[in-house]
């Protein structure tokens, strides 16, 4: 079951190409703890190539979850698709697969989606169309042209350089907030999200999920004490 | 999400250039917006890197719902990728074809040649079983059914011995065909033999003696010697004569 778990965990981090160090770190105490930690470089070179068997095997051996642990599985791979802040069109379409294996409706993904970052999950968007590209670089240019104008109105204290400014957008993101968020959003985000990410909620799960979410819980804590300064 | 590759007739996903270009060139004409839209996309590196990626993950996934069976499962219903739908009962493990469409809305598919054939082939099936069945229902209902030689009901089905028919009478008699009697023969060649001859009696007076003749009497018409005569031959005496005969 672990090995199952992680290899679709991988496969959601691996599916933009790359794994993260946040990524790789939650692979790692999840390996750890389910005694994989060795087949783990095998497990993520699986998730790599997208080999359909070892993918389909991996579905198989999830279907067997019961009702309880299908939605905490759920949580894990939505939470691994936003471990690096962005849940990209891949992601996105990772997670509704995975959401179908374990048999959760729309309406649950999208409820379980809300708890844990505040908002809808997001339609899946479409990069096979020159409206998606177009809007998508009008987006970049009003949030730049933002950037350039209201840097005096930020709630939360702007960066001074352009490495600390990336650090800061991936700790909004890690609490589901884009980068205009107010220091109450970000309490709330925080409050909402420890509680989801609560390792106590995964002991039903097995020690690799507990060790998973106890990754999750150090990443939204650290987020939360570098954005409002703790 | 469309198979921009597919759209423009290419077989797969390719990093050539000059291979989408000529494909686009060539399907210009059919099929302008996902033209558009792939020369938009596949001819920027940028953009391209993002599409592809994004298009072997939605690719793959489209292989494992068919093989989990959840092709039609509500999640993947809502991510409008039926480019990437594969066929569940398809050996193959290539999606299904997608063909440039000359005009209409984009996201449409029309289906190809050999599956149009296909749906044809099975409805003219399809249309031929059910007459013969219509047909052979007609004819059954219209056969005189016999009391013997019915079938146990799929829910009474006993021993293997008891589904053999319980003889070999057969099931259903065919209509029997109207037999002539002797009478009628008799009367046919009476009739015919008097018109013959240019004796011309009414059909009452024939049945009489007809039936004298057949039950052995001596000549009915005596008055006329021609019954005797022509029906037994000349020289013959009819059945009655020989029984006086002996007596």
């Amino acid at each position: 079951m672990a090995a199952a778990m992680v290899l679709m965990l991988s496969w959601i981090a691996s599916c933009d190409g790359k794994i993260s160090e946040e990524e790789l770190e939650g692979l790692r105490s999840i390996a750890a703890t389910g005694r994989s930690e060795a087949s783990l470089n095998a497990v993520i070179e699986i998730a790599l190539s997208g080999r359909i068997a070892d993918l389909q095997l991996a579905c198989e051996v999830l279907r067997e979850l019961d009702a309880k642990h299908r939605r905490l599985m759920l949580q894990m791979a939505v939470g691994m698709a936003l471990e690096d802040g962005v849940l990209t069109t891949a992601e996105g379409h990772i997670v509704r697969f995975i959401a179908d294996v374990l048999s959760q409706s729309p309406a649950e993904l999208d409820s379980l989606f809300r708890e844990m970052t505040g908002e809808a999950f997001p339609a899946p968007a479409d990069p096979s169309s020159v409206e998606w590209w177009v809007g998508r670089q009008q987006r970049s240019r009003s949030r730049e042209s933002n950037r350039e104008s209201d840097d005096s109105t930020r709630a939360v204290p702007p960066p001074r350089t352009a490495a600390p400014d990336m650090r800061r957008l991936r700790d909004l993101a890690a609490l589901g907030l884009d980068e205009d968020a107010s220091v109450e959003q970000v309490r709330d985000a925080y409050r909402r999200m420890a509680k989801v990410h609560h390792p106590d909620r995964f002991a039903s799960l097995g020690s690799e999920a507990v060790k998973a979410a106890e990754v999750s819980f150090r990443r939204i804590q650290a987020a939360y004490e570098r954005l409002v300064g703790a | 999400m469309k198979d921009l590759y597919r759209r423009i007739g290419l077989s797969s996903q390719t990093d050539d250039r000059a291979a989408i270009e000529r494909a686009l060139s060539s399907s210009s004409n059919s099929n302008p917006a996902s033209v558009r839209a792939a020369r938009h996309i596949l001819l920027d590196s940028d953009r391209k890197v993002v599409y592809d990626r994004t298009r072997e993950i939605v690719l793959r996934i489209g292989q494992l719902r068919a093989n989990l069976g959840l092709s039609r499962a509500p999640n993947g219903l809502a991510t409008d990728c039926g480019d990437f739908e594969v066929c569940p009962s398809s050996p193959s493990r290539q999606p299904r074809a997608v063909r440039p469409r000359s005009n209409g809305p984009q996201g449409q598919r029309r289906p190809d040649s050999s599956r149009r054939i296909g749906r044809w082939v099975a409805l003219v099936i399809t249309t031929v079983v059910l007459c013969l069945g219509i047909i052979g229902a007609l004819s059954k209902d219209r056969s005189p059914r016999t009391s013997r030689g019915t079938f146990s009901s799929p829910s009474s089905l006993g021993t293997p011995a008891s589904w053999q028919q319980p003889s070999a009478t057969p099931i259903y008699t065919t209509p029997q065909s109207p037999v002539e009697s002797r009478a009628d023969k008799v009367r046919k060649l009476v009739k015919k033999r008097l018109e013959r001859v240019g004796i011309v009696l009414d059909s009452s007076t024939i049945d009489v003696a007809v039936e004298k003749l057949i039950q052995g009497r001596a000549d009915p018409l005596p008055a006329t010697g021609v019954l005797t005569r022509n029906f037994y031959g000349e020289g013959v005496s009819p059945p009655g004569d020989h029984d006086a005969a002996r007596q």
